[in-house]
């Protein structure tokens, strides 16, 4: 900066200066501390935080005891009894077929998969769906137990996930879909143990008559490997396997149409069945050389309605 | 030249630091900027408005735009270049507005003298260099001004003018070849 400059400089200060210094600072016309007062967090806001991340935390350490506890002291009590199955017991919500109505749909309310009580057979519709004999539930301790958990297992902190097993029945009210393939239902399963529990595969399902002999359609192998996903299934949580069929068709040269009233559903990698009302009455119509149009896919979690 | 400076405003004083990175107990508070600033940003406004009374006016408003603005300003530290950019539009509008004012009334003549209380305490340099100074184009009296009365650094004037720095140097070395040319032998 040259003398010039300078010179420039401390003339310019010096007038403004003049004009400047004897102003006092005015009053801002808004009241300049309520910026600030919007700026800390109300006193209540800290506290609150700390109980919900208390509430949160006891919580998770609340289920994860409910979750991982609950096996252990199973197994120790059973000890080396060969087959207790039921420690992942699970409900068959199924299936039944609707003909293809839409009226008859429109009145079913949403199914609801009820947990029951492990020790009753469930029959919610039992006035008109009651079979003579009552549905049998063929408990696995006499057959060749396959993946009993043993008692090195109870040992194990968190043991895997054991296959689910069949043990409960819950009719709902499936919505059978008439589709270009036929007739769409679904056999739901519902976890209703303590534990969570694997499916895969693909569920043996035989429809039976209302004397509850087996009819001639049904799917043959069950614990035939499918490269389907392993599905997990939490306490209560759901997964269901989609059947089709042909129903009678008066256009199309088909076998003979027996009519079934239930289902006996085998869970895959299991020997338990479980036989399910169904809600209606399924025709499932053979093929011309007789062989039978059901079919069953893989089980899918979730629900599929 | 306005409307680019608006849209400045928006992007060089955004606070660098994240809402959590300051604990309001660091944190300046409006009240102490509006002290510690008022008188810096005064005498900016005095130089390149010429007015004490419309610079008052203009600081005024540029502190209400920084009041209405202070939640969305967390770092207290932008507030400076802030209002210096607020100040620098304020003056630009208030001279627009006088200028058609004035030339509507004709009264071109006369028109940079100071009030008489003032005139009294400033020697007749310190007129001329005001006069000199207000006799420059805009560009090179904003710049002038905020180089020699608000001692800014060429990166503050171009971030308060809405300048290129490369435009900053020019107008200032015109600038100052203007008033060297006109006061060189005076001074």
């Amino acid at each position: 900066m040259n003398d010039f400059e300078e010179r420039l400089q401390n003339l310019l200060n010096e007038q403004v200066d003049a004009r400047v210094e004897a102003r006092p600072i005015p009053e801002f016309f808004v009241d300049p501390a309520r910026p600030d007062e919007r700026r800390p967090r109300p006193a209540w806001l800290l506290p609150l935080l700390a109980a919900a991340c208390v509430l949160i935390l006891g919580g998770s350490v609340l289920t994860a005891a409910h979750l991982f506890g609950t096996p252990d002291k199973r197994q120790e009590t059973v000890g080396s009894v060969p087959a207790p199955t039921d420690s992942a017991s699970t409900t068959i919500a199924a299936v039944s077929p609707t003909p293809p109505r839409s009226a008859a749909r429109s009145t079913s309310p949403p199914p609801r998969a009820r947990p029951a009580a492990s020790t009753t057979p469930h029959r919610v519709r039992a006035s008109s769906h009651r079979v003579p004999n009552p549905p049998a539930r063929v408990r696995t301790s006499a057959l060749p137990p396959t993946r009993t958990p043993t008692t090195a297992a109870a040992s194990a902190p968190t043991p895997p996930p054991a296959v689910c097993d069949a043990a409960n029945l819950v009719i709902t009210d499936p919505r059978a879909e008439a589709g270009p393939a036929g007739m769409t239902a679904y056999v739901v399963f519902q976890n209703a143990g303590d534990t969570a529990c694997t499916l895969q595969g693909r569920p043996l399902v035989v429809p039976l008559d209302a004397s509850g002999a087996a009819g001639t359609a049904g799917n043959p192998a069950v614990d035939v490997p499918d490269p389907a996903p392993p599905v997990l299934l939490a306490p209560a949580g759901l997964a269901a396997a989609r059947i089709g069929w042909t129903p009678p068709d008066p256009s199309a040269a088909t076998g003979s149409c027996p009519e079934y009233s239930q289902l006996r559903v085998t869970t895959p990698g299991t020997a338990t069945d479980t036989v399910a009302p169904v809600a209606e009455v399924m025709q499932v119509c053979n093929g011309a050389d007789d062989s039978t149009s059901l079919t069953v896919e893989p089980i899918a979690a979730g629900y599929p309605w | 030249m306005v409307e680019r400076a608006h849209q400045l405003m928006a992007d060089p004083v955004r606070p660098s630091i994240g809402p959590c990175a300051m604990t309001p107990g660091d944190a300046e508070s409006f009240d102490d900027i509006y002290r510690r600033l008022w008188r810096p940003m005064i005498r900016l406004a005095v130089g390149l408005v010429d007015e004490i009374g419309l610079a008052e006016d203009v600081v005024q408003d540029a502190f209400a735009a920084l009041y209405r603005r202070w939640d969305a300003l967390r770092d207290p530290r932008a507030a400076a270049g802030y209002l210096r950019i607020s100040v620098v539009n304020g003056s630009r509008s208030v001279l627009r507005r006088r200028r058609t004012s004035r030339r509507s009334l004709h009264l071109l003549a006369d028109e940079s003298g100071p009030a008489a209380d003032e005139s009294s305490v400033l020697s007749a340099e310190h007129d001329m260099v005001r006069r000199a100074l207000a006799a420059l184009p805009e560009r090179q009296r904003e710049v002038l001004t905020l180089r020699y009365i608000a001692a800014l650094s060429d990166t503050e004037i171009a971030a308060a003018t809405g300048l290129s720095p490369v435009g900053v140097r020019s107008a200032s070395s015109r600038g100052l070849a203007v008033l060297r040319r006109d006061l060189g032998g005076q001074l």
